[in-house]
């Protein structure tokens, strides 16, 4: 088949299976591909390919956790209330939050002249959200400050069951201060996008 | 749920207020006419000497080091229309600088430049609208603070010889316009990366990045949310 039939295929597929679980989702698989710049050796500037493979690896050792297959890298819709959502590593069998990635807060607070851009509608929104890291792995540091941004383009589908599903991608930005392993600071740069709900 | 010092102790502030500080400098560039030669010729032969006359004119035969360059901007600018449809507007460095000229009342634009200032703020880098005669910074269009900070948990990744940089600035805007607005916290951010060459002891930088920043709701305007790539063209003071 041509690629786009596929596609075509696959996102139908997809589609009809969620009206069949007949349920909205707030956590989805978080998609991530991106770069990781860090200083090497020989004192040169590097990037480093990163996926949410890569992140959800550094957690998992962190967690002491070996089976990747148990676990999910999601990205968690009001997962920080009342700041916003969230990227949550996850127990695959029961959806239990392990561990917090990141949390995009505070891009819609008005107290800090934080505004997002959203439709009359409601369906379609755009942040910039502030990005919060909580423990320290090769990829993340804890910190009580921001440490990045994103910016996110939300949009919600509502089907006639009154079912509600997201699609919500963007580009995020953080840095990572030394720690453990970390010799020097690291800046991850990439675009996330949402796969298969989860729960 | 996560909820760290930070936001608990200051609400997901990122600093207290500050206040932008001016450089005036007098302006020493002068616009190469060369460039005007190479129109006839081939596209290869007019890239080689214009990069060839850049060089020259920027770094050789004016033989000095830049601290401010033209500020190239290209990006989009989403916002709910008059139908409560989001929608996205093509944005340039021309498109900042106008807005600000329109509210200073200055009607010629060549008078008037938008230039990314290394250093403009004891903070960091900003991007300033300057008189071109002057050299005077008019009004601070962005501030890109506290990239490396070891206050905040921010560093910057740098190259051993100290010649590259790549760091998360958070913006900053200052006061009212199109696409700013008076905060005292920051609005967004910009992924900035630096590189400076020396040659003959004078140092001349090449910046890039991309940046994406809000705008609060102001008079009849809606939020505004801004996002774009940038880059340095000529030095200019």
């Amino acid at each position: 088949m041509r690629i786009t039939s596929i596609i075509s295929a696959a996102a139908v597929l997809l589609l009809a299976l969620m009206n069949l679980r007949g349920q909205s989702y707030y956590e989805y698989k978080f998609v991530f591909s991106g770069t990781a710049y860090r200083t090497n050796g020989a004192g040169n500037i590097v990037g480093t390919p990163i996926t949410d493979k890569t992140l959800l690896q550094t957690q998992g050792e962190r967690l002491n956790i070996t089976n990747l297959s148990t676990i999910s890298i999601v990205y968690h819709i009001g997962g920080g209330p009342p700041y916003g959502d969230t990227v949550d590593i996850i127990s695959n069998a029961t959806g239990q939050t392990l561990t917090t990635e990141f949390g995009l807060y505070f891009g819609s607070d008005t107290n800090l002249g934080r505004y997002a851009v959203t439709n009359a509608a409601q369906t379609e929104q755009r942040r910039v959200d502030q990005i919060y890291t909580f423990s320290n792995t090769p990829y993340t540091y804890e910190n009580p400050d921001s440490l990045g941004t994103a910016f996110t383009c939300k949009r919600f589908l509502t089907d006639t069951n009154g079912n509600t599903n997201s699609i919500v991608e963007g580009a995020l930005c953080w840095d990572v201060t030394p720690t453990g392993t970390n010799s020097g600071p690291v800046i991850c740069v990439g675009n996330f996008t949402l796969g298969q709900p989860m729960f | 749920m996560c909820t760290p010092g930070g936001i608990a102790g200051n609400g997901g502030k990122t600093r207290g207020g500050i206040a932008p500080s001016g450089i005036t400098q007098q302006t020493l560039w002068n616009g190469g006419r060369s460039l005007f030669i190479v129109q006839a010729m081939k596209m290869t032969k007019a890239f080689a000497i214009a990069a060839i006359t850049l060089m020259l004119g920027g770094t050789g035969a004016v033989a000095q080091s830049y601290s401010e360059y033209k500020f190239i901007f290209s990006g989009t600018s989403y916002q709910t229309n008059a139908v409560g449809k989001l929608v996205g507007t093509p944005i340039t460095d021309q498109t900042l600088l106008q807005d600000r000229a329109r509210i200073g009342n200055i009607t010629d634009l060549s008078t008037v430049s938008i230039v990314y200032h290394i250093n403009g703020n004891s903070l960091g880098d900003t991007v300033d609208v300057v008189s071109n005669s002057t050299g005077q910074v008019l009004v601070t269009e962005l501030g890109l603070f506290y990239g490396s900070y070891g206050g905040l948990g921010r560093t910057a990744v740098t190259n051993a010889a100290q010649t590259e940089v790549r760091r998360m600035d958070y913006i900053y805007t200052f006061n009212n316009s199109t696409y700013t607005f008076n905060n005292d916290d920051s609005v967004g951010c910009s992924i900035t990366s630096e590189s400076f060459a020396t040659t003959n002891g004078f140092t001349n930088a090449m910046i890039q990045g991309t940046m994406s920043w809000g705008v609060a709701p102001q008079k009849t305007n809606g939020p505004i949310l801004c996002i774009g790539s940038f880059s340095l063209g000529q030095g200019v003071f």
